[in-house]
């Protein structure tokens, strides 16, 4: 049986997405910002526009998309979705809102331009 | 949420917080295998929080009066622990290795010793690494 969505979209290149319910719900109680139900409209605008993409440092076929959201004393605040890739589709892994490119400098975005 | 206009001492002050938060509040210990994450937080963190950096290894999620709920490692696995020899091998007892599963120690149902054991050592970590290696504000 699926699972039921929390969301279905498409990213940046066409390739469908999903966020399953049952791990939004899993996520959420260590990412607060997955129980605010207006950030699911900025993990869309991470996914269809992307700022930056890095490659996940330790699992294949995983990928952080960056959004930037605003800057405050230069400090920058990002929507950041994990994505697992299969074939034709990909999975929403969790989502939130660092401050923070934990990837900068220890590997090259695989899309689009992480000026500091 | 506010977005905050936030001082470096106001954040180290914050920081010095978390070991005494975590006893009051009974944070428990969670290594997300699948996310490669470890959290250092209440079961589940509380909502209106702000996820803030404070140096290149950990991120905190904290209220509105800058008080902290909740501590995050991104790659812990891959990254914290290898440059963390004594949290490496408290860790290992704790969560064992390999696997995919999350694991939560919670000290309310078990493993209490081995809880404060990497507790003390994660609390004066992260103290340390706030004094030293804090990113800016």
């Amino acid at each position: 049986m699926g699972s039921k969505l929390y969301l279905r979209c498409n990213d940046y290149r066409g390739i469908p997405v999903v966020f399953t319910e049952v791990q939004r719900a899993l996520k959420s109680e260590k990412h607060p910002e997955l129980r605010d139900a207006s950030f699911v409209e900025r993990i869309k605008k991470a996914l269809q526009s992307p700022h930056f993409i890095y490659p996940d440092l330790t699992k294949k076929k995983r990928f952080a998309y960056y959004y930037i959201e605003y800057s405050i004393n230069g400090r920058k605040k990002y929507t950041k979705v994990i994505l697992q890739t299969q074939v034709s589709l990909c999975f929403i892994v969790t989502a939130f809102r660092p401050d923070y490119v934990k990837e900068r400098g220890k590997v090259t975005p695989i899309y689009g331009k992480d000026e500091n | 949420m506010e977005k905050m206009k936030i001082k470096k001492g106001d954040i180290k002050e914050a920081v010095e917080k978390i070991p005494s938060r975590a006893t009051k509040e009974r944070w428990v210990l969670t290594l997300d295998r699948d996310e490669g994450t470890f959290y250092y937080a209440p079961k589940v963190i509380p909502s209106n929080t702000e996820l803030r950096q404070i140096t290149d290894e950990y991120a905190v999620y904290f209220d509105k009066n800058l008080e902290p709920k909740g501590v995050m490692i991104e790659y812990y696995d891959v990254n914290f622990i290898k440059h963390h020899n004594k949290i490496a091998k408290i860790s290992k007892k704790v969560f064992g290795t390999g696997g995919k599963k999350t694991k939560t120690v919670d000290p309310t149902k078990g493993l209490k010793n081995e809880y404060m054991a990497l507790k003390t050592i994660l609390d004066s970590t992260l103290l340390d690494e706030a004094q030293t290696r804090m990113i800016p504000a």
